[in-house]
């Protein structure tokens, strides 16, 4: 079966891209609450973000991380965020704006490690909807030097601690499997990309040749009707 | 060579001033400075704490009140000048005559500089805002070379500043207002160009459409880079009937490789693009023409450095300054 969606929907082979296979599925009863526990001490940590998101007043992002199979929708009341997880496919009508990408992007851009313009350019991330309010909200972000380990080291109650004890270890191995990954993947779409630069540098020769055909034909009418011209003329 | 920084938020401006910035200039939240994006730019409390942190580090802290004031509601400008005096900023920089006039006679301890905005490209145009308003620097529109740019600071007697690096312009600045035919929004009336809240993007199949209001700018194949639908750099459909960037393709300005050259032409400034973008980007360039300005004047070679990824369309130009059109 061929995948229609555009490529940049498409989630990057990946250890996250397997882990969220292996977790499909399991009942997606993610602690919702733990995440809104999240929000609220990025708020109590950076109030400044929720002093720039306040002019976008009600509204909704929902964020697809293309290699997770679930959702957020991260729900905006005068700068105070809540957020809710939704279900693989689970569609969202009212949202203000739909940002999809993979996981490791957004993790990178709530830190601030990379530009997001970049990441758009790239189209590693795709927007939806109000540009404007997601500009806002990469702003807000962006205007301050957020730590998701800061964030992690205050939370309280049963899995926040269990959650900070595996998430640095799980972080640098998952920078070193996603090395891994790439040679995998670039030794497995190998031949395939081979192929295909085979065939483009073909489809560039056939249309170079189509072109001088048509200039030759355009010629050879323009000197028809002037041939036809000069003949009227007598 | 002084190396003047972007920053549209405090975090962008620490980047800024870690990766080796010399200057920051911000702006502050309003219709008063060329980037005035939802989200971004400076409260006055935030400035305060911005250049005290600045000084503390011996750097500078330069403010852009650059947009042209609205007839019948110069209060917006007025009250930007006297705050940026009040907290004793370094620089304000500005385009309008009549805010020039303003400062002149209501902050004339206030340094001034002449905004690329002012589109001053001639030694009579610089010369006279010397002589009307004391500037002490101009931003060079990006229309020269570096020959005309090194001949031209031969006959002025301020500071010159030039762009390095970040967004182009088609070369009207500070007189474009493509924008407002569809937006109604200009950069030098309200401080922003094609603004967010007429952008939006839509995924059709395997293509990415951008349109500004009702019209669309563009439509991107899977796997091409993405630019900011902005009128001038939108492809259309002329007269043979295929897609073509008709004004200027998506791309950046990248002068780094003519470092030696501008340095030797007698530039005072150079001025890296980009309030609008995030703190990676500000760190990024900055710390690559860091590097770069400092081994030319410690007479070494340029550095390598990888900004493709942070271009508009992941391409990069000289522009003007090696102008190689009629």
């Amino acid at each position: 079966m061929t995948d229609t969606r555009s490529a940049a929907l498409l989630p990057p082979f990946s250890p996250v891209l397997l882990a969220g296979f292996a977790v499909r599925p399991l009942p997606v009863k993610f602690p919702s609450h733990l995440l809104t526990i999240f929000l609220g001490r990025m708020e109590r940590l950076y109030p400044e973000i929720a002093t720039r998101l306040a002019p976008l007043g009600l509204c909704c992002f929902h964020i697809i991380p293309t290699d997770l199979p679930f959702s957020f929708l991260v729900i905006l009341d005068n700068g105070k965020a809540t957020a809710k997880i939704l279900n693989d496919g689970q569609t969202v009508s009212n949202a203000t704006a739909t940002i999809s990408g993979d996981i490791y992007s957004f993790m990178q851009l709530l830190e601030g490690s990379v530009d997001g313009d970049s990441l758009f350019f790239t189209r590693r991330l795709i927007v939806e909807g109000d540009t404007e309010a997601v500009l806002t909200l990469r702003n807000a972000v962006d205007s301050v030097d957020l730590s998701v380990k800061h964030i992690l080291a205050g939370l309280t109650g049963p899995l926040p601690p269990l959650f900070k004890k595996v998430a640095t270890p799980l972080s640098s191995l998952h920078r070193t499997a996603l090395k891994d990954f790439d040679i995998v993947q670039q030794s497995l779409i190998g031949p395939v990309l081979r192929r295909v630069f085979q065939m483009d540098e073909e489809i560039s020769r056939q249309e170079k040749l189509l072109m001088q055909q048509g200039k030759e034909i355009r010629k050879m009418q323009a000197a028809g009707k002037r041939a036809g011209t000069a003949v009227g003329e007598h | 060579m002084e190396l003047v920084c972007p920053a549209g938020t405090p975090s962008a401006l620490n980047a800024a001033l870690e990766a080796g910035a010399d200057v920051v200039y911000v702006g502050f939240r309003d219709e008063t400075n060329a980037r005035n994006f939802p989200g971004l730019n400076f409260s006055p409390d935030e400035l305060k704490v911005a250049l005290a942190q600045a000084h503390s580090m011996g750097r500078q802290i330069y403010v852009a009140i650059n947009t042209y004031p609205q007839a019948g509601n110069l209060s917006p400008w007025h009250r930007a000048v006297d705050t940026a005096a009040d907290i004793g900023v370094d620089a304000v920089i500005m385009a309008d005559i009549g805010l020039l006039d303003y400062t002149t006679r209501h902050h004339p301890q206030l340094r001034r500089h002449l905004s690329v905005q002012a589109s001053a490209s001639n030694p009579e145009a610089i010369n006279f805002y010397r002589a009307a308003f004391d500037v002490q620097r101009v931003v060079l529109p990006r229309v020269l070379t570096v020959r005309e740019i090194a001949e031209l600071i031969g006959e002025i007697e301020v500071e010159t500043e030039v762009f390095a690096f970040g967004g182009m312009c088609v070369m009207a600045e500070g007189r474009c207002s493509l924008s407002s035919y569809i937006t109604g929004k200009s950069p030098n009336m309200n401080g922003v160009c094609s603004p967010a809240s007429h952008v939006s993007y839509e995924q059709r199949g395997r293509k990415l459409v951008s349109r500004l209001g009702d019209f669309t700018i563009n439509a991107y194949t899977d796997g091409e880079s993405a630019g900011y639908p902005t009128l001038c750099k939108g492809r259309f459909i002329g007269q043979d009937g295929d897609p073509s960037y008709l004004f200027e393709e998506p791309t950046s300005l990248n002068v780094m490789s003519f470092l030696p050259e501008l340095i030797k032409s007698g530039v005072k400034a150079l001025k890296i693009e980009g309030r609008q973008r995030g703190k990676a980007y500000v760190a990024q360039v900055v710390s690559s023409y860091r590097r770069a300005i400092d081994a030319v004047l410690r007479g070494e070679a340029l550095p390598d450095s990888n900004l493709g990824s942070l271009t508009e369309g992941a391409r990069s130009t000289a522009g003007a300054y090696q102008k190689n059109w009629r």
